[in-house]
């Protein structure tokens, strides 16, 4: 009895285990990882640090050859003076910030072992069709955004109370290139689909909800207001009562004529 | 005893599933370095995970190189979804056939060949990303014209025609799921 409990629990931690994992849950490395200096010969490119990061995480990476060819001539921009030490913590983020200051985006493609995931250039034909390859986020999970900064996201926002259409109009101006930054309204619902990078993806959310917040201060001011005239417009003006009695007066003078 | 012997037997049977989803005592096939689309297919047709045949005209996209740092080792339970993973990257949808599943650029396939699907199917994520399917779903809150909703849509590179209320999607299993679960937020 006592073995078929064992067995029973383990069996149960293993089918666990085997379930699909969250596709922004990243390996963190076991130890720093360690972007060599700037030298003479070369110093290091976008390839060479998917590499460093592939090996640190045990992912593996897929890309185009066009892709291919942008990363192994792109030098690592950030890079001035000396060897630069990530602490395992802060590997995926700065990792995402080299490539995207490069234009270049990452896309998990598995949630499971193997881990894949895409790097793409945006100075490829891939950039019109790379909106494809967002990843949709509900709008509770966005703050997780903000720490991919080379991902896509997509999100659909509800505004009840808000003329989305009017909104996304007036701001479309902050979504120049729809390819990789993009806010919709839809329909005639009060919901706003938006898709960009994390971080913008947060910050215009963060933007959507104080907009919401103070529209609905405001809609409060207003109705309590409304509520605060009501007794005073139902009540009869001292104007009304006059007239009332003029009229009456007149009535009574034309009966009496 | 007769309890005992059965619930040893559950776990037992549960516990082998489970190894098995993990890839664990079964196994592996090693894709090279310099692995194009086409081998990885070639992989998973030998391996028997699945039985793909590239469709005339998406030829062209068996060459494309993967950039794979390193050679890449995938358990023999998981070449049917990492297939699908890396054929979706490439811009490939898989149609569903009788016995053999057809490869097809994602731009060139036809809706009427997506095959009809439940989405609850497709929420549960029970299908290999890259299968070619079509499903209805209710219109979304007071969305109005259909129009309004193909751009978010296609987006995903996801194809919507309008019923009535319903709205038909197709398009890849997982872009699908994704343009589902928008709808679902509106």
């Amino acid at each position: 009895m006592k073995l078929s409990l064992v067995c029973f629990a383990a069996a149960i931690l293993v089918t666990e285990s085997a379930q699909a994992g969250d596709i922004l849950d990243f390996p963190i490395p076991d130890s720093p990882i360690v972007i060599p200096a700037q030298s003479e010969s070369g110093g290091t490119s976008i390839a060479d640090l998917i590499a460093l990061y592939s090996e640190a995480t045990g992912q593996h990476c897929v890309m185009d050859s066009a892709t291919q060819g942008y990363a192994s001539s792109t030098p690592v921009s950030s890079q001035a003076g000396g060897s630069m030490s990530i602490a395992p913590e802060r590997v995926q983020v700065t990792f995402e910030t080299l490539l995207v200051a490069n234009d270049f985006v990452l896309t998990p493609l598995t949630a499971d072992e193997p881990r894949l995931f895409s790097i793409t250039s945006l100075n490829t034909a891939r950039r019109n069709t790379v909106s494809s390859l967002g990843i949709f986020l509900p709008a509770d999970r966005v703050d997780d955004a903000a720490a991919h900064p080379a991902i896509l996201f997509t999100t659909a926002i509800d505004l009840p109370g808000i003329d989305v259409r009017n909104l996304a109009s007036s701001i479309r101006h902050m979504f120049p290139d729809e390819n990789i930054s993009q806010l919709l309204a839809v329909g005639s619902t009060s919901s706003v689909a938006m898709w960009g990078f994390g971080p913008m993806v947060k910050r215009t959310r963060d933007l959507l909800m104080t907009v919401k917040a103070t529209n609905d201060a405001e809609n409060k001011v207003l109705r309590s207001q409304r509520e605060a005239d009501e007794p005073k417009r139902r009540a009869p003006s001292p104007t009304a009562v006059q007239v009332r009695a003029n009229g009456g007066l007149q009535a009574v003078r034309i009966a009496g004529a | 005893m007769r309890l005992s012997t059965a619930s040893s037997i559950i776990a037992v049977l549960l516990l082998l599933s489970g190894c098995q989803s993990l890839g664990l005592g079964r196994a592996a096939v090693s894709v090279p370095a310099e692995a194009t689309l086409g081998d990885v297919v070639a992989l998973a047709n030998s391996s028997r995970a699945s039985t793909l045949v590239w469709e005339r005209d998406s030829e062209q996209y068996a060459l494309q190189s993967l950039g794979l740092g390193g050679p890449l080792r995938v358990p023999v339970s998981r070449l049917d979804d990492v297939t699908h993973a890396l054929l979706l990257w490439g811009g490939l949808i898989v149609i569903p056939g009788d016995g053999q599943d057809r490869i097809v650029a994602a731009d060139d396939a036809s809706p009427a060949e997506a095959r009809q699907v439940d989405r609850a199917l497709l929420l549960a994520e029970a299908l290999p990303p890259a299968t070619f399917v079509m499903t209805t779903c209710p219109q979304p809150g007071e969305a109005g014209n259909p129009t309004h909703l193909r751009r978010l849509a296609e987006q995903w590179g996801v194809h919507l025609s309008g019923v009535d209320d319903n709205l038909v999607l197709t398009g890849a299993a997982d872009r699908v799921t994704m343009v589902l679960r928008a709808f679902s937020a509106i």
